[in-house]
Formats: structure tokens, sequence, C-alpha cells
């Protein structure tokens, strides 16, 4: 039998593992700094491109897509060949991947800053970068499916099956999330709005921890814990139980981001029960993990790459089972829009894809290196200090939240709310987001040890550029004697990516088309109206700012928020809503309602410096709205664009919504000065401006439901909205 | 990889880079586990959509509401301030009732300072008033506020009693010049010094 010798790549396994520890010690730096922004507003001064709504998101989108994103790769590209006993099938293809995908982040890293951001969680870059990530990620895909096919090993390993499910579903996740109208080059509207563009978004935003986060690491652990252990896989059953039913299940799971939201009642009740039937497929990993180890716990002990390995798994675990718990409803009540997400979030991403990233790290670079690991002690170290780290991260996180969310809620003997000023149950909290930022820190600390020992590594070592291997082609392709079903299924790469495909469609499906095309989840309210295209722009500014990272627009249907905020968010309040700013979560107050509550002044005061009207407020400042002028160019795309998506402005409103909205504008500008507000520390207030926007846009929250408002009256233009009951007829 | 002796009949005969399979059970607690979340989830569907026994949320909101106006009565009008006779309790009771409030949940110290210092809002301890200074004024200053400036209907708290307002005017009278720490001046255009009434005879 003749036996192929052939070279894996280690070059550009090299080439991602550096790009994972760079980006990650810049996505933990750049959490680090939001982290100390909500204790210190000022810090950094009050700069738009560093200010905490811009940077929020580059946070997320660092970690998430550049650290992770580039470790699955990592992972990938040295675990796929040598599991296939194939190279990778095109040398030129996984060049593609790696610097497209370090493009794609750089162009994250100017873009969000900059304010081109689009608001839905975890998919805020604009629509030229959506395209971008869509040819790179096909790229990998292909470039991955190949090597599958060219493969030698005749059945795939239970960790290719995660990364198919990771590919053919992050795809899918992304093209339909990212369905938008551009309006300018860096400007677009998701064709989704209100309760649909929600519930997209969230779909999209929880299976990208699924198949971002979770599936590819799981495929990561399935190779590096036995081969680290060198053990064998504790249950091959129970591996293909649990990944079948992990992937089919997860994709439901999207609406429990949205309990006693106005999304309707059967896709909140999927979403928990979803959620509920995950425990057991997410711990099968765990347990598929961990019990490989029987009989080598003594390793772990010794070696740092189990040692990450395991409380990887172990926070995996912990994380997926309070992921369910979090989903039941009244659960859900206390722990939503609070901290405890964020420290629920980060058990996650610490210790789970940290933990196994820098597991694979320790794994491969000697390997790769063709050495011993630089210092044992040194990664030890660093183990200790991730660990508590995370733990400094997680506990102040689950504290504060749990505290504020139980201030928000708590009513006096008279029945009345008990801390009705939001401020103050977010100054009980401040020590706690203190101790987030030290707990963070060792995390980072721990990272430049990691560093340090991998440079020291390389350095030792010499590089090994194509590592040499050797097999027997597969002799037999076809003939499956007999074999069990699944059994045959792994040597059909191609049914198997298929039967995937069906697989994580089903759930999208049922929850989507209905919500989209059945009247009665939505029910039509009469008065709500599109925004007039000064309110466009102020919302705009409000997306551009990043406001939904810190402020919700749903109240949910307790007494505790309809007494502080008013009343309850209603389905059919958000139709022109593209997209929806519901947010996840309140550093701030709910902002629904806010429309009408506070005077014009109020917010221009509150905006340029916000301890002016709440002393001790953590938001940052906004001096530079009253300086820099709102984009009036611009509107008309914009108008079209949003008639695109399905507002019912008129035909040929676009050309005259400049003018509407500069004598809009106008009015305000004019009260503004009346009232006493001509100028604020020597700017002078001006019609012009992007503040008059903002508060344009702000004091029309809400406030529609409450009766016949008429947005449009009194602007000059002849017919701004093309439906029959929504054109101007009061103006007699 | 190294294999126990008792596992070596369950170990499967296919290799991975190395990388050998057992054929172990899944552990019977977790199928357990599995089966019992699916029934738990069947159970809620049927429960909570499919029989419509329990509550929707906004069933459950109603209730809440229901039970809330059962207890503390509805949000009934109370006698509007100009109405009310307003006076300046010397009780101890009351005085340490407003100072709470003044110092607690209506906000009052947010901007008027913890000794009425003032702050980002007038000094209120000495005897320059913009908005007049008998009891009846300043509760009615209280009660609606001044939104252009910042100050809202019942300094940002929610919205109490006259007799509760009367407690926290009662509790000012008695910082009436106290000379506080960082006292902040008054405004000479809009201030008025305070000539009648239980805050004159400050100074």
């Amino acid at each position: 039998m003749a036996v192929d010798t052939f070279y894996y790549d280690n070059k550009i396994v090299k080439k991602f593992g550096i790009a994972t520890v760079f980006w990650g010690i810049i996505g933990f730096l750049v959490g680090l700094t939001v982290a100390l922004k909500l204790i210190y507003p000022s810090f950094l001064g009050f700069i738009p491109e560093l200010s905490y709504g811009r940077l929020r998101p580059l946070h997320t989108n660092a970690v998430i897509f550049a650290f992770a994103g580039n470790a699955i790769f990592y992972g990938v590209y040295y675990s796929l060949p040598r599991l296939c006993k194939a190279p990778m099938w095109s040398n030129m293809l996984s060049k593609i991947n790696f610097w497209g995908w370090q493009a794609i982040i750089v162009s994250a890293v100017i873009s969000l800053p900059m304010g081109f951001n689009t608001s839905k969680e975890y998919a805020e870059l604009e629509w030229p970068i959506d395209i971008a990530i869509t040819v790179i990620w096909v790229i990998f895909g292909i470039n991955m499916l190949m090597t599958i096919w060219k493969r030698r090993e005749k059945h795939l390993y239970v960790a290719i099956w995660f990364y198919i499910a990771t590919f053919v579903t992050v795809a899918v996740l992304h093209l339909v999330n990212s369905v938008e109208i551009p309006a300018t080059l860096m400007k677009s509207y998701p064709v989704y709005a209100g309760v649909q563009d929600a519930l997209v978004q969230w779909w999209y935003g929880h299976n990208a921890v699924a198949f971002f986060l979770t599936t590819p690491f799981l495929g990561i652990m399935y190779y590096f814990i036995p081969k680290a252990a060198n053990r064998p896989v504790f249950s091959y059953r129970l591996s293909i139980v649990h990944f079948w039913s992990l992937i089919f299940l997860y994709i439901w799971a999207g609406p429990h981001h949205l309990l006693y939201t106005a999304l309707p009642g059967w896709a909140q009740a999927l979403g928990t029960v979803f959620s509920l039937m995950l425990i057991a497929p997410s711990w099968g990993g765990m347990l598929n993990g961990l019990l490989t180890l029987r009989g080598a716990w003594d390793k772990v002990r010794e070696d740092p790459v189990l040692k990450f390995l395991v409380v990887g798994v172990t926070a995996y675990g912990m994380a997926t089972f309070e992921g369910p718990m979090l989903s039941i409803g009244n659960v859900n009540a206390v722990a939503h829009y609070s901290d405890y997400i964020i420290g629920h979030v980060h058990l996650g991403a610490l210790l789970w894809n940290g933990g196994l990233s820098f597991a694979m790290l320790y794994y491969i670079t000697p390997r790769i290196y063709k050495t011993e690991l630089y210092s044992i002690k040194l990664a030890n170290v660093h183990f200790w200090f991730a660990t508590l780290g995370a733990i400094f991260y997680v506990i102040p996180m689950y504290w504060g939240g749990i505290t504020q969310s139980l201030m928000w809620k708590e009513f006096t003997s008279e029945g009345l709310l008990a801390y009705p000023n939001f401020l103050e149950t977010v100054q009980q909290i401040i020590p706690m987001y203190a101790l987030r930022a030290v707990g963070g820190t060792l995390f980072i600390l721990g990272s430049c040890f990691a560093v340090y020992n991998l440079y020291k590594t390389a350095k030792n070592g010499s590089f090994v550029e194509q590592e040499q291997d050797e097999a027997q082609p597969i002799t037999n392709p076809t003939g499956n004697g007999n074999e069990k079903w699944h059994r045959r299924l792994e040597s059909r790469p191609v049914q198997f990516t298929a039967l995937t495909l069906v697989v994580i469609l089903i759930g999208g499906i049922v929850e989507y088309v209905p919500t989209a095309l059945v009247d009665s989840n939505v029910p039509t309210i009469s008065s709500v109206k599109p925004y007039t295209p000064l309110e466009v722009e102020g919302r705009d500014i409000y997306i551009a700012e990043g406001c939904n990272n810190c402020h919700s627009q749903m109240i949910r249907p307790f007494r505790s928020e309809t007494e502080r905020y008013g009343e309850y968010s209603k389905a059919g309040e958000f139709v022109y809503d593209h997209p929806h700013l519901w947010g996840s979560k309140r550093t701030g107050p709910d902002l629904h309602r806010i429309g009408g509550k506070y005077p014009d002044s109020w917010h221009l005061r509150h905006m340029y410096d916000p301890t002016s009207t709440s002393p001790g407020s953590i938001m940052p400042a906004y001096p530079w709205m009253l300086t820099q002028e709102m984009d009036t160019e611009s509107i008309d795309e914009r108008i079209s664009a949003l008639r695109a998506v399905g507002v019912p402005y008129a035909p040929g409103y676009e050309d005259e919504a400049l003018a509407d909205l500069k004598a809009q504008a106008k009015e305000i500008t004019q009260n503004l000065h009346q009232s006493g507000f001509k100028e604020i520390d020597g700017i002078k207030i001006e019609s012009d401006k992007q503040i008059i926007a903002m508060i344009a846009y702000l004091q029309r929250l809400g406030i529609d439901i409450k009766g016949n408002n008429n947005p449009f009256e009194g602007l000059p233009s002849s017919k701004a909205l093309s439906t029959g009951d929504m054109v101007k007829q009061t103006k007699n | 990889m190294e294999v126990y002796e008792g596992e070596k009949d369950k170990l499967l005969d296919h290799e991975y880079d190395g990388i050998r399979e057992l054929d172990n059970h899944m552990p019977f607690w977790w199928l357990w586990l599995f089966f019992i979340t699916i029934a738990i989830s069947v159970f809620y569907l049927l429960f909570y959509q499919v029989l419509g026994w329990g509550q929707t949320q906004i069933e459950e909101y109603e209730q809440e509401i229901a039970e809330a106006e059962a207890k503390f009565g509805g949000s009934e009008e109370q006698e509007p301030a100009a109405s009310f006779t307003w006076q300046i309790s010397e009780e101890e009771a009351d005085i340490q009732a407003g100072k709470q409030m003044f110092n607690g949940s209506q906000l009052c110290y947010t901007c008027h300072g913890k000794e009425g210092q003032g702050m980002v809002g007038p000094n209120l301890t000495d005897n320059q008033w913009i908005h007049g200074c008998s009891p009846k004024e300043i509760a009615q200053s209280i009660i609606e506020g001044f939104p252009q400036k910042g100050m809202l209907a019942y300094g940002s708290g929610s919205k109490i009693s006259n007799e509760k307002v009367q407690q926290i005017v009662s509790y000012m009278a008695t910082l009436q010049g106290t000379e506080p720490a960082d006292a902040k001046a008054a405004d000479p255009n809009r201030a008025e010094p305070c000539t009648e009434g239980p805050f004159a005879s400050s100074d």
C-alpha cells in the first residue's frame, strides 16, 4: 500500500497565533478602558472617538471577532489538516483568509470609533465591511471543506463536525442579520423594523455566542483535550447525541433575550423552553471533555495546557447552566438589563474562550518551534492570574447586577418607588465596577505573562515551517460495510454539511416567518408615525454615539417599570424603527418615554454636561454635539433608503426633507434661545448643530401612543407621508 | 494514547491524528436530565401557550397593578397646593422626616447640597429667594419645579403628599441662617431678600 508524504503549513498557524495574542491584548485593554470610564467618566476626556458608546462595541467586536475569531482559525488551521491527514487545500486561500480577516478587524478599529455603527449588537460594522466579512468567511469555508474533501482519513472526527456547523451557521446568521439597504457609503438601514428586527438581531446575537464562541471551541476542545491528556475521548455516542441536539436546539434560543418585551408571547415561550432543553446538550460537551481526563488528573496538576482546558470546560459548564436559568421568566425579570448579564458573558469569554485559546497557544507554540515551553512556572502564574481575574470580574458583576436590579424594583411601604432617582442605583454599585476593573487588570497582566513566555519559547526553538507527515490515501471511499448510519454519514462530508444546514435552519424559520407575516403579532397603532428628517438625523446620531449600549428603549410590563418610566412598550410603536433600539443593558435609565418629560433646555444642559442636571452621573459628556454640524447633505439619501425598507415617506419627499429638517431645527433653536439658552460656556446654540437633532429625536420618543401627534405639522413640505390616513390633514 | 485495562473492550477501532474514542454509554443521569428538560418544556408550552392556563405577561401586569391599587389606593387627586394651608411644623419628627426626604428620596440635596448650601441649585440657607419665601410659595416651587432650569416637579423625586412637602419646607426653615461651609452666593439679578414670614427671620 502506497503511503503519501505531505506537509502541514505551520506558517499560517503561527500567523493566527500571533494575531490571537495581539488582538486579545488590544481587546482586553479596550475593555479595561470602558470599565474605567464607568468609574471615572472623564477618563481620557470627552473626545468623540474615545467615548464609551463608541469604544464598547469596539471592545465586544475585538474580543469576539479579533481575539476569539483568530483563535478559531488558529485551532482549525492546526487541527483540521492533522485530523484529515491532508494539508490545507490552498495556501493562497489560507493567506487571503488571514490577511482579509485582519483587514476587517483594522476597518472595525477605525470605523467604530469614528461612529460608523449599525447599533446591532455584535454586528455593528457597516455594510461594506459586512460584505468583506461574507467574502472572507466563504473563503475560509471553501478552504476548510476542500481540505475535508481531499482528506486521507475516511471518517470525520467530532471536532470537524463542530467546525462544519460553525462555518455553515455563522454564514447563515451573518447573511440574514445583515440584510440592509445602504443610504451612503457608510450608512445603511436594516430591512427589518422593530419587533422583527429585534428577533432577527437576537437570533443572530445569541447564535453568535452559540456558533462563534461555542461550537468552534467545542471542536477545539475535542482535539486538544485528548491530545494534551493522551487519553481517548470518553464517549463517541455522547459526541453524536450532544452534537446534533446542541446545534438543533441552540438556534431556537434567541428570543430569551427578549423576555417581557413586545415580542409575541409564543416566541418568548419558545426562547425559554429551548434554552432549558439546552442544558443537557451543552453539558454533554463538558462531560465528554472532563470524563476524557479520567485517570489523567495527575497530569492536570502539572500541565498548564490541561489546567486552562479544565477551567475552560468547567466555566463553559457553569455558563451553560446559568444561561437556561436566566431564560426563565422570573429570573430574567431580575437579571435582564443588569450587570449580571455582563458577568455571565465574561465567565464564558474570559475562561472558556480565553482559557481554551491560551491552552492552544501553550500547546501549539512549543510544537511548531520544536522545543519545550520556556517556563511552565510562568504559565501556571498566568493560569492563576486569569482564573482569579475572572472571579474578581464575575462576582462583583453578579453582586452589583442583582443589587441594582432589586433597587429598581423596590417599593416603599406606601407603594412608591424606593429609589425614584435612577442615579442612586448606579452610585450604589460603583464600588463593584471598581472591583471588576481590578479583575480585568489581573486577567490582562496574566495575558502579558503569556506573551513573554510564548515569545521566549519561540526564541529558544527553531520554527518548523513545513511539518512532514504521511498517511495512506482512502482506499475504499464508498464501501461502508455494515457501518451504522452515523458512521456512514461521517464519511460523507457533503451530506453531513447539508444535514447540518437543514438542522440549523428549522428553528429560525419557525420563529421568524410567522413574526414577519402574521399581522396579529405586531398590532398596528394608527397614531404611530414615521420620524421627521430632523428626528431621523437625531436617531442616526444616537446610533453613531452608541447610546443603546447603556440605554434601553423597551419598558417591560412591570409595575416598577411603568411607575418609573410610564406605559409599557407596545409592538406597534416600533414599526418605523429601522433598526430597533431596544438595547440590552441599563447602565442609564430606559428612554422609550423620555419624549416630553424634560424641557429641551434640560437635554441641552444634560448632553453638554450630565452632572449639571444630574450630579454624580457617570454618563459621558457630549460637548461636541454643540459644536459639530449635523449631516444635512445625505438626508435625502437616507429618506430614500428608509422608504426602500418600508417607511411610508411620500414619493419625492426626499427633496423636501432638508427644508423640513431646517424648519424644525430652527423652531427648537428659537425656543432654546427664548428660554435663556443662547449659549453655554461661550458656545453659541445654533440650529445646524447635532444637539438640535438629538433633542428633536429624544423629545419624539414614545409620545405617539399618547394621542394624535402629528410630527410633520407646521413643516414646509407639502406632503411627507404617502399612506392615506397619515397625510397632514390637520393643517387647516 | 494511554488506555486502561478495563477500557480496552470499549475502544473503537478508528484513530484520528492519534486520538482514539471509547464507546462508553452516555451517563444515565445526563440522559434523564435531557428527558426531564424536554418534558418540562412540553408542559410549559402546553400550560402557557396551547391551553392558555398560565397568565400572559400582560395579565400578570394587570394583576400586579390591581393588587397595588387594592393595597395603596388608586392615584386619587390630592388637595391643590393653592388651597392647602401651609404651615411650618416645629415637631422634631416632621423636621427629621423632611430632612430624610431632602437628603434622600426627593433628591433636593443633589442640587442644593446636603446642608442646603447650594450647588447647581441656589443656596437655601441665606435670606435671598428667587421664587418667593412664604411656606406656600416654597411648597409650590417644590411641587411644580422649574423644569426649564433643570429642577423637575417634586425635586426629581416621586410625587408626594402635601403633608410631606410641608415636612420638607419645615426642615428647610431650620436651615435658615445656618451659614454652612461653601455656601453659594445668591444671584443678585434674580434673588430678593425675604422680608416677611417664617423665612424672614434669618440673617
